[in-house]
């Protein structure tokens, strides 16, 4: 006897991803509306993660707060202490010397790295590649040694300051960073090679979940999820902050190599080729560092002037932008930080319509989705 | 300057009083908005002045009033404005942005949540990092957290 899909009872169904799944980043929970294994909508369920940090931000000084930004997003707190600072020192119009700008973009684009690895890595693995992300794994190590001998810190450095950095490089940093770049160029072309080109790989990951460029505007999704989506724009280029400005390096920009341009496979591509523009950036910086002072004078008692300060910076995930409202005393009367993967959280019930509960596992890794900075 | 001139008038123009005051310097332009009209104004502005992304909507506890901060951003012609309105302590209601722009519900379920702030016409206006029976509005500055949640307590 045949049953034809006309005689089979079928209904809709609610199924709970989540909030303890291995592919889900975090403690995030996805309420999916299936017909059979096709997703007909997704309620991103967040908050498992929520701390008060903006609330915790209004009872500390702006110093003791810069802790708190590191765990706001743990994959890259240097990137996070940078944007808090600067915003700070925007707003207190603090000059920062020249070294300790030259250290503070090493140590972000450093940090991207290591952000893209365990990005393209972990999306690899929730496709069923496991070498490549203990290959990043390896690396990445190597790269917290480096933070270690540094700020004495591996996952959450709190290492910038209100006005520089805590101390200055360690000796034998450079030698060390220079080892450390050329190897890891070589292993990420060795990963590279592993997965990019592979049939399945692709197979998994070319044309799911495109994104058009009128959504990315109009849920303000930024960074490498935009350009994936042939948006030529970063704000290191195109709104230079600290010393981007003299530096020369590409911005990848997506190009449908493999499908439509904004799919799942062209955010992962602007990833890769992302982390060869950043060893680009740390080698002319090292070359270019000025010696000097590390710190600014910041009186003990740190009081800026009353107003507001909005400012955003280019970060592994896209842009996190602070603002941040001073009433004149010693803490911030307001914080507020808006962080890329919350949008990229808020298009997944527009995207995901129409694909298998499978792909969920490669959208959720090519948006690189960290929890912490959601739900703060 | 002839930018936010143009804005001056285009807003004077269609919706008279509803500009209440504008601040230019520092980092970027401050239009201060009658909230009755607010939602139309960054209508005109995403569609004439090519304001096409939020990049955040947030608000601020100024214990009599909350005051709502969008931050808009224009791609093309490299430009950021910021809009405010003031909302009275005893009528916190505004229309929603989320017509104009899709990021706005997920930033106004988060103000709703934390401030309390109701958004008229909002399609899932739900909490969002809070469990939907938590008592009261953290981010408020009267803000004191509840003794006790299902039998948690803390002892301070």
């Amino acid at each position: 006897m045949v049953t034809t899909r006309s005689t089979l009872h079928t209904q809709e169904m609610i199924l709970n991803m989540g909030p303890h799944h291995p592919s889900t980043h975090g403690v995030l929970r996805l309420i999916l509306r299936l017909d059979g294994e096709v997703v007909e909508g997704v309620i991103p369920d967040v908050g498992y993660l929520h701390r008060g940090i903006e609330k915790i931000g209004e009872g500390l000084t702006y110093r003791q707060f810069i802790p708190y930004t590191d765990r706001i997003e743990y994959l890259a707190s240097m990137n996070m202490n940078h944007l808090y600072c600067m915003a700070v020192e925007k707003l207190a119009g603090i000059e920062v010397p020249e070294r300790a700008e030259y250290i503070r973009v090493i140590m972000a684009e450093l940090n991207r790295i290591i952000s893209h690895i365990i990005g393209c890595g972990a999306l690899a693995m929730d496709l069923g590649a496991f070498t490549p992300f203990l290959y990043g794994v390896v690396e990445r190590e190597k790269c917290n040694d480096l933070m270690e001998m540094t700020c004495g810190q591996r996952l959450t450095y709190n290492y910038l300051r209100i006005g520089g950095v805590s101390q200055d490089l360690p000796q034998g940093f450079e030698e060390k960073t220079e080892k450390f770049l050329n190897e890891i160029k070589d292993r990420w072309d060795e990963i590279n090679k592993l997965i990019s080109a592979n049939e399945i790989f692709i197979q998994r990951l070319a044309n799911v979940a495109v994104l058009s460029v009128e959504d990315a505007f109009s849920y303000n999704i930024t960074g490498p999820n935009l350009r994936a989506c042939g948006v030529d724009w970063d704000l290191r280029r195109d709104e230079p902050y600290s010393v981007y400005d003299r530096f020369d390096f590409q911005v990848p920009v997506g190009r449908g190599e493999r499908g439509a341009v904004g799919d799942c496979y062209n955010r992962y591509m602007i990833r890769v080729r992302e982390v060869y523009e950043s060893i680009k950036i740390v080698h002319q910086a090292l070359n270019r560092i000025p010696v000097g002072d590390v710190m600014a004078k910041v009186s003990k008692l740190f009081k800026p002037p009353a107003g507001e300060v909005f400012m955003r910076a280019e970060n592994p995930r896209g842009e996190m932008a602070v603002f941040i409202e001073s009433d004149g005393s010693d803490k911030p009367y307001r914080i507020k930080f808006k962080a890329p993967s919350f949008n990229a959280l808020a298009v997944f019930n527009k995207i995901c319509r129409g694909h298998m509960v499978s792909d969920l596992a490669a959208v959720i890794g090519s948006f690189d989705i960290v929890m912490p900075e959601v739900d703060r | 300057m002839d930018f936010i001139a143009d804005i001056e008038q285009a807003i004077e123009h269609r919706y008279p009083g509803t500009l209440l005051s504008l601040v230019q310097g520092g980092q970027m332009p401050t239009l201060l908005l009658n909230r009755k009209w607010v939602v139309r104004v960054l209508f005109v502005l995403r569609d004439e002045f090519d304001f096409e992304s939020l990049m955040c909507e947030t608000a601020s506890d100024k214990r009599d009033r909350i005051v709502l901060i969008y931050h808009l951003f224009s791609t093309k012609r490299r430009r950021k404005l910021a809009v405010k309105t003031e909302l009275p302590g005893d009528d916190l209601r505004v229309e929603t942005a989320e017509e104009v722009w899709r990021a706005a519900n997920w930033y106004e379920r988060e103000i709703f949540d934390l401030f309390g702030v109701e958004f008229v016409g909002h399609s899932d206006l739900v909490r969002i990092m809070l469990p939907p029976d938590w008592i009261g509005h953290p981010l408020r500055k009267d803000y004191v957290p509840a003794p006790e949640y299902h039998g948690m307590k803390i002892e301070w």
